[in-house]
């Protein structure tokens, strides 16, 4: 997995691109970790290159919208493909997360 | 009847090997994106659970992972000689729907299994454990 990390305003957007599974979600981790670690601002991972997504990555991505919330941060997802969305779904997550259907809507919200 | 099988040992990083079977399988039986994902789902949160929590000792062990398919439905078995753990009947957390400073994180991969699978049997015999999942191709 590669991701792609830029800044837009005082949103950090990350776009993470392939899987995000138990073999490589600490690489994710590791950029969630460097922007709530600098109280650095707020966060959008745009997942439209994402391809596929484990109950690892999906703790990952609870993990840091908690540390966000605790340092009054947002963590914002937007551009899911539908598979992963019924992961979401299924997670119950989509009650939890700010879901955006572009970034566009994201970073204007 | 068709079927395939792969035997890994009980480290991580072969995961990925796991995922290039699934992928040749999807390619093979012209899967839909959608089954191969879900296969995927379920393999990798199983396989990994195992991995990760089935085993006392340091050494290595092997996991057999098979794939049989039949005319409407496809058979996912597990064989490993881990702990005894039964999928079916673990706990599984469900608070999903609290907010996210009151949820517990764990049991999702169980729960994400339960959800992608059409049936799921545990068996445990001659200490191994016997998982086999069926998911319906239609």
């Amino acid at each position: 997995m590669i991701v792609n990390e830029e800044k837009k305003g005082n949103v950090y957007v990350l776009t993470p691109e392939g899987r995000l599974d138990t073999t490589n979600y600490t690489i994710l981790e590791q950029h969630l970790a460097k922007i709530t670690g600098a109280n650095a601002g707020n966060i959008l991972i745009d997942m439209s290159k994402l391809e596929y997504i484990s109950s690892s990555g999906l703790r990952v991505l609870l993990m840091y919208l908690k540390k966000s919330k605790e340092v009054n941060g947002r963590l914002m997802l937007c551009s899911m493909i539908p598979d992963i969305r019924e992961v979401f779904e299924i997670s119950g997550f989509v009650n939890i997360f700010e879901i955006y259907g572009s970034r566009e809507d994201a970073l204007a919200s | 009847m068709d079927q395939l099988r792969i035997s890994i040992p009980n480290r991580i990083p072969e995961l990925d090997r796991l995922r290039s079977f699934t992928e040749d399988a999807a390619q093979k039986w012209e899967w839909s994106p959608k089954m191969a994902m879900n296969v995927n789902l379920i393999l990798e949160e199983l396989v990994s659970n195992t991995i990760l929590y089935g085993y006392t000792d340091e050494d290595e062990h092997k996991l057999e992972i098979s794939f049989v398919r039949e005319a409407d439905t496809l058979e996912i078995r597990i064989t490993d000689d881990a702990e005894a753990f039964d999928i079916t009947g673990a706990a599984v957390f469900t608070d999903h729907d609290k907010p996210a400073g009151e949820r517990r994180i764990g049991g999702l991969g169980i729960h994400l299994v339960r959800s992608f699978s059409d049936d799921i049997r545990y068996e445990r015999t001659q200490n191994h454990n016997v998982l086999t999942i069926r998911k319906n191709l239609t």
